[in-house]
Order: structure tokens, then sequence, then C-alpha cells
């Protein structure tokens, strides 16, 4: 709850001082709150999921559970949480009069969670990695914060000019986070936001976590 | 009943990669077995591939019935759950009503008022007898032993050997201990892994011989180092 308050605040501030309230027909506050909420869900579920596969292998000595099981269990936990955290902030700031409400509510869950399950995929790559290189865990946060540069979590792509834009388009998840904008505002649909890409690179992420963990699985040791 | 088919493994041991097992084509019956072998050190991994709880490499292992976890590992037994948590846990994965098996784990643990506290605030005696105690609730159809059967002379002991005998009739048991004591009283037959491979030999006594029960380091702190008997806060020889 305290992560996405602070960051949301941060994005607004920076906003106000440079004397924008509305970011393309966005009002900022509300604007920063799905940037800031969906992109800690997104870090949540990368590294409670990663972690949860490489650290938590008590568990797995049932013979039933398995490290795939712990660790999509943990991520859809804060995938859970952070829905929560959404109703919460999005209820409190619209009864302070500083979030104005979804448009289409299924649309803007239905971005969050696929959010949440490219954040799960993610986690599933780097715990599969760090399953052989221990050390790996230690990038995931320099990976996530370059990601959250690229991910349309602080401006939106129709914010730069055309030429910059091919630069932040690579990313899908830029693609997720205007989508979830162009649902939950009515004032903004994204031109540049592709489902297609989007929905593409979550079947490939999720294909290839499922993949990797196949291959790190001999190597999970049971504690 | 265990069928290894084309089972080989490479797996991390004590942070290096050892051939452990090398297209080992194996059918255990139902019986019980004394796991023996030079290198203690590999028994964990060799129980980990025989349990089902990691895959081979390559091949695979099939189990008729349900296998039990290994007892004597406390892997589980911790973190900030409470020992009825844990209990209405195993209970969903094995299709338990959890009352019988809180009243059956509760009747049998020294100290049953841990139960309501977290795990990671236990003793580690009552980690080991929960272990163990919880076992009894499923009804598995091979039990795995991994380190020592409880041996002192107490009321956990007395009552959980008792089940514990019961339970084992007409079931599998595969036991990796150092205690010679406990192999010849509780196996029949030895399971020798030698040069990457498992084999079953019926005279338990000649493997024995053959291949002297010892700690593995990871439970000594050093090689070689013989069962000489119970030692302080040695109390399940885990």
């Amino acid at each position: 709850m305290v992560g996405p308050a602070v960051l949301l605040s941060l994005i607004s501030s920076l906003y106000f001082l440079m004397g924008t309230h509305y970011v393309l027909g966005m009002d900022v506050p509300t604007f920063s709150l799905l940037g800031a909420t969906t992109w800690i869900m997104f870090r949540q579920a990368v590294f409670r999921t990663s972690t949860s596969y490489v650290a938590a292998r008590g568990l797995i000595n049932l013979e039933s559970v398995t490290p795939l099981a712990v660790a999509l269990v943990q991520g859809g936990l804060f995938i859970g949480i952070y829905l929560g955290v959404y109703a919460v902030l999005i209820g409190v700031g619209h009864s302070l009069g500083l979030i104005t409400l979804p448009v289409r509510w299924s649309g803007a869950i239905a971005y969050v969670v696929m959010m949440g399950g490219a954040g799960v995929s993610m986690g599933l790559i780097f715990g599969s990695i760090a399953i052989r290189w221990h050390f790996f865990l230690r990038f995931a946060p320099v990976i996530e914060r370059g990601l959250e540069v690229f991910s349309s979590v602080f401006f939106v792509s129709e914010q730069l000019p055309e030429q910059y834009r091919k630069y932040f388009l690579w990313s899908p998840f830029a693609h997720g986070m205007q989508l979830l904008r162009s649902a939950y505002f009515d004032s903004y649909s994204s031109h540049d936001a592709s489902f297609a890409y989007f929905v593409t690179a979550l079947v490939f992420l999720g294909v290839l976590g499922a993949g990797m963990e196949r291959l790190a699985r001999t190597h999970v040791q049971p504690m | 009943m265990i069928l290894m088919n084309g089972v080989t493994d490479v797996p991390r041991i004590f942070g290096a990669r050892q051939p452990l097992l090398q297209q080992v084509d194996l059918l255990i019956p139902q019986g019980r077995y004394a796991l023996l072998s030079r290198r203690p050190e590999f028994h964990r991994a060799i129980v980990d591939v025989i349990a089902g709880l990691r895959p081979p490499r390559e091949g695979f292992v099939a189990h008729q019935g349900l296998v039990s976890w290994p007892l004597g590992r406390q892997g589980f037994v911790r973190g900030k759950a409470t020992g009825l948590r844990m209990i209405e846990f195993v209970c969903a994965l094995y299709g338990l009503a959890p009352t019988p098996c809180v009243e059956l784990v509760s009747d049998l643990l020294t100290s049953p008022e841990y139960l309501a506290r977290p795990m990671e605030h236990w003793p580690l005696y009552v980690r080991q007898e929960f272990s163990f105690a919880l076992a009894l609730a499923p009804d598995f159809d091979v039990y795995v032993v991994e380190g020592a059967i409880p041996f002192e002379d107490c009321r956990f002991t007395n009552l959980w050997l008792a089940l514990f005998e019961e339970r084992l009739v007409g079931r599998t048991l595969l036991l990796s201990t150092y205690r010679h004591q406990q192999m010849m009283d509780y196996c029949t037959k030895g399971l020798v892994y030698e040069q990457y491979g498992l084999r079953i030999n019926d005279d338990l006594g000649e493997c024995i011989r053959r291949f002297p029960p010892r700690r593995s380091r990871s439970e000594s702190g050093g090689d070689n180092v013989v069962d000489i008997g119970v030692g302080v806060g040695d109390q399940f020889g885990v």
C-alpha cells in the first residue's frame, strides 16, 4: 500500500511541478496511480515468484507439491493482494475527490491481471535461471528498473515525438500499460498500443517460463 | 512398488556436479530396504529421486500408491505457519479430515501446546516429533525414512513406534540411516548404491558388512564418522 502511494505521489508531483494536470485527457493522479500500482504489482510478482521458486524448497518435500506450484501460488497471491490495494487506493482516492473511476471495470481489471501474469512469467524465468546461477537474482532489480523506464509507467508513448516512440514500444509492458489506461479512461485511447503484440508477448513469456522451468526442475532440490 | 526406468541423474551435491545415477532400470517390489553405499553424502539425492521429489535428468520414476515425505527431514516444518495450519494443509493434500489428524498428532507429541504456535519458534525436538507424527496420518504405501527412526526411550518414541510398526505391515520401507541396529530391526534387504547404479541384495547382513553405515558429512561435519551411539542433543540421530 505504501509503495504504490509513494510512487504515485512522486509521479504526480513531477507532473504538478511542470504545471500539468491532465496527460492526454487523463487526470494526473489517476494516471500515476495506474502506472505506479500496476508496476509495483508487476515487480512484486517477479521478485516473489522467482524467490519462492529458488528458496521455498521446504514444501516440495511433500510429493504432490512442486516448485512450479509454489511459485505460481505465490505470484497469484500477490496479484490478488494488489487487486485489493487497487480497490483501497481507488476507493479512498475517489472519496477524497482525487481519483476518477474506471470507464470499463472489466477491461481495466483484465489488463491489471494480465500484467500480473506477465510478472509471474518473468519471475518463473528469473527463478529458473537463478536455480543454475544463484547470483542472477542480484540483477533482477536492475533489470526491473531498466524495464520500468520503457513500460509507460511515467508517461505514455503518445507524449513522445514520433521518431522516439519505437524506442519504447518494443516493450510489451508499455503496450499493456497503455491498453490498461485506454480501458480505464474515456478520454484516452492509445493509438500506439497493440493488443495483439501484448497478448503474443504474454503467451511467449508464459511458454518460455514453462519451458525454462521444465529444464530447471531437475536441479531444484528439496530442503 | 517403485519402478525406475532409464534413470540418469547428475545433481549438484556439496556444491559440485556429481554423476549420481546412470541408466538405472530397477523394480523395487514391496519390502523393507536399507539404503547402503560407500557415499552416504549421496543418499539424500538418491532419496529425492526415488521418492519422486525431484525428477531425474533422464528417465522416470513411477510409484504405485502414495509415498511419504522423507521422515526425519524437517524441510516443511518451518516458517510462520502454525502446526495446526500445516496439519490442515497436509490433510488437504491427502484428502483427509483435519480434526482426527490434529487429535492424532496432539496425542503423540510430547509438547502439543506448540501446535498453535508458529513453527519457526519450535525447538528441534518438536519439529522432529511433528514430522514423524504427521506421517502417521495419511495412509502411505511407501515410507521413506532419512536419518533415523526415533530411538530414545520416551513416551513419543514408544507411541510412535507402536503405530508405525502397525502401519508398516504390507507396506514398503526405504530406510537411509547410519544406525546399524535400526537397519537390522526394520529392514530385510539392502538397496545398494554402487557405481552409479542401484541394486537389491537379499542378504542384508552381508550388505552391511560390505557397506558399513556411517554418517554423511552433512550430518556429522567430518568424514568417516562412525555411529558410536547417542550424543548430546542427538535425540533422533538426525
